[in-house]
């Protein structure tokens, strides 16, 4: 049974097993999606993480004790993992090099911002791989988008799969650009604006992550897999162009369906 | 409709509401007046909702000219205001006339001041809210701070608002540099030693110069974790206390992020919260831990409290009279029906 637990007065946590896992996070999704689905007056709104679901509600409507028994409630149908209906959303990354020889900032935060791979030559040390190998690994596995909660156009994601060993940078960047895909072991997180970043740089999507103008602006959604694709600088350009003018549609299929329908 | 210009914007001053609430699942961080309490005083000095658009002032204020006559009150730090040079006093609602000058100057109590205009601030909302999210550049005016010859419209002004003598707030606010925060512990508070517990409930903290509108971060004796700092991410509410692995804690203000990977050792009582935004660095803050049904007991006395007040003044008096209590005056209403 998950644990429901006060955080402050206008807050509840209900924590699923302490790890981070597909399995556990589609339960925290599960949950949230039957909370949702009951429309509880006084419950505010809900951020979903890895093994957690945090609802925020009004006391004045809704006391500690009778949201955490509703919530009780709503734990003991058993939660089923199956994701065969998942969306898997594709997902375009220059891994490496410079796309736009006129972006104006090549003194970003000490390093070329133009660059959009500035941590590839920490990752092939580290891994004893080269570059082409780290875009393919990073491309053949898909990857599951766990939560957006961080920041805006902020998504957590990791793959079932092993593809590397490299942990966390050991001095954070201070600031990344908009865009950037950054890793460490088989997470990856996609930084829809400009944020410090404790994680290796690897590439960078021409699509914008949080697109305000769109009546729906996230580009994806927890549950959702992430396909990414490796593409040229000419494509980079391309594409974002299509981003800026707000003309560019994802390609996305079923995960059932291999490899997709393009 | 015409408001006011911005002559001088002072350090730091934006448009804070109540927060923008319902989209932390995409990461958009709530924002909103640092000092809830003190803009939800000012809005009802002024006959608004607690939760309406006004302007937050930070260590040096602002000075305005209005270009349309309405009701204003200033609540929160006291930045010594004038109205065209004449002192203005805090927390009590003031007719202003189109063309005159509000000036504040720096804060000698407190951080932050609030300026509330009835009817409020004629600004787009943006997902339900005109809190200015400086660090994404969203709401407000342009999703920034004010810099001279920014002009903001009223949406709906009234120099003339019934009960004027009455719109004052009961007794002055005051700010202490040394505070007593109380806190609902957890939800991580397994993850510390007991000893680390006593440090956190036992020693006071000073507020460092690294705060902003995102947190408050404090220095004092480490508290121990039991083994590390880092847990899964999950989400922070606003007044959560983070220790990070140097076991110094930070304390989430309003545009903290809507999820975080080191162990929260307590929560702060919402009514508490306000006391953090307005002390200032070098303060003092210790912890106090309270149950959550005391926590929301607070949280459902304040609520209370700004009913009371807007039933003041709101009532029809048939007589309000000016009496002089110990030197103190003050204006009572007499009303024929007795306030609920």
């Amino acid at each position: 049974m998950p644990k429901i637990k006060p955080v402050g007065d206008c807050a509840l946590t209900v924590e699923f097993e302490n790890e981070i896992s597909i399995p556990v996070n589609q339960k925290v999704h599960a949950l949230d999606a039957r909370l949702q689905a009951l429309s509880l007056p006084g419950v505010v709104e809900t951020v979903p993480t890895y093994r957690t679901l945090l609802i925020y509600y009004r006391p004045e409507l809704l006391s500690y004790a009778a949201l955490a028994a509703r919530m009780e409630e709503l734990c003991r149908a058993p939660f089923e993992c199956r994701d065969d209906a998942a969306t898997v959303v594709e997902l375009p990354v220059l891994y490496g090099g410079i796309a736009e020889p006129d972006d104006p900032r090549t003194h970003y935060d000490g390093w070329d911002g133009r660059e959009t791979a500035p941590d590839m030559g920490d990752v092939t040390a580290f891994e004893g791989i080269s570059p082409e190998e780290v875009v393919r690994r990073h491309t053949s596995h898909l990857s599951y988008v766990y939560f957006q909660t961080f920041a805006l156009g902020h998504s957590q994601l990791g793959c079932p799969e092993k593809t590397f060993s490299i942990s966390r940078r050991a001095t954070p960047r201070t600031l990344v650009p908009q865009g950037s895909i950054a890793i460490w072991a088989n997470q990856t997180v996609l930084n829809g604006f400009d944020l410090p970043c404790g994680w290796h740089v690897i590439g960078r999507t021409p699509v914008i992550l949080y697109d305000r103008r769109l009546p729906e602006p996230a580009y994806c959604h927890p549950g959702q897999w992430i396909r990414f694709v490796s593409i040229t600088p000419e494509e980079y350009r391309q594409i974002h162009r299509q981003a800026l003018e707000g003309s560019y549609r994802p390609v996305s299929y079923p995960k059932g369906q291999k490899g997709g329908a393009r | 409709m015409t408001g006011f210009e911005v002559l001088a914007p002072g350090l730091l001053t934006s448009v804070q509401d109540q927060g923008r609430y319902g989209r932390q699942r995409v990461g958009m961080s709530p924002a909103g007046a640092m000092d809830s309490h003190s803009l939800a005083l000012a809005n009802l000095l002024v006959g608004n909702p607690t939760g309406a658009g006004g302007l937050e002032c930070t260590f040096l204020g602002p000075t305005l000219r209005f270009e349309a006559a309405n009701t204003i009150a200033l609540t929160g730090a006291d930045m010594s205001p004038t109205l065209d040079g004449v002192p203005l006093p805090m927390g009590q609602a003031v007719p202003v006339a189109a063309g005159s000058v509000l000036k504040l100057n720096g804060a000698k109590n407190g951080c932050r001041c609030y300026i509330a205009f009835h009817g409020g601030l004629d600004l787009p909302l943006v997902d339900g809210s005109q809190a200015t999210l400086l660090r994404s550049g969203i709401g407000g005016l342009e999703g920034r701070k004010l810099a001279a010859g920014d002009r903001i419209g009223f949406s709906a002004p009234d120099p003339a608002l019934p009960n004027l003598p009455l719109r004052r707030l009961a007794r002055p606010q005051h700010f202490e540099k040394e505070i007593t925060v109380r806190v609902v512990p957890g939800p991580q508070d397994d993850r510390f030693t007991q000893a680390g517990l006593n440090t956190f409930f036992g020693c006071p903290f000073k507020v460092s110069s690294r705060c902003d509108r995102m947190a408050s971060r404090l220095e004092g004796p480490a508290v121990e974790h039991l083994t590390d700092a880092n847990i899964p991410s999950d989400g922070i509410p606003l007044g959560a206390v983070q220790i990070p692995g140097d076991g110094q804690p930070i304390i989430m203000m309003s545009e903290h992020q809507g999820s975080g990977g080191y162990t929260k050792i307590a929560t702060l009582a919402s009514v508490d919260i306000p006391l953090v935004a307005q002390c200032p660095p070098g303060g003092t803050i210790r912890f106090a831990a309270v149950g959550v049904e005391q926590a929301q007991a607070l949280y459902l006395a304040r609520q209370e409290e700004y009913r009371r007040m807007q039933t003041a003044f709101e009532l029809e008096y048939q007589k309000i009279y000016r009496i002089t209590v110990n030197g103190q005056t003050m204006s009572v209403g007499v009303a024929e029906r007795a306030a609920p």
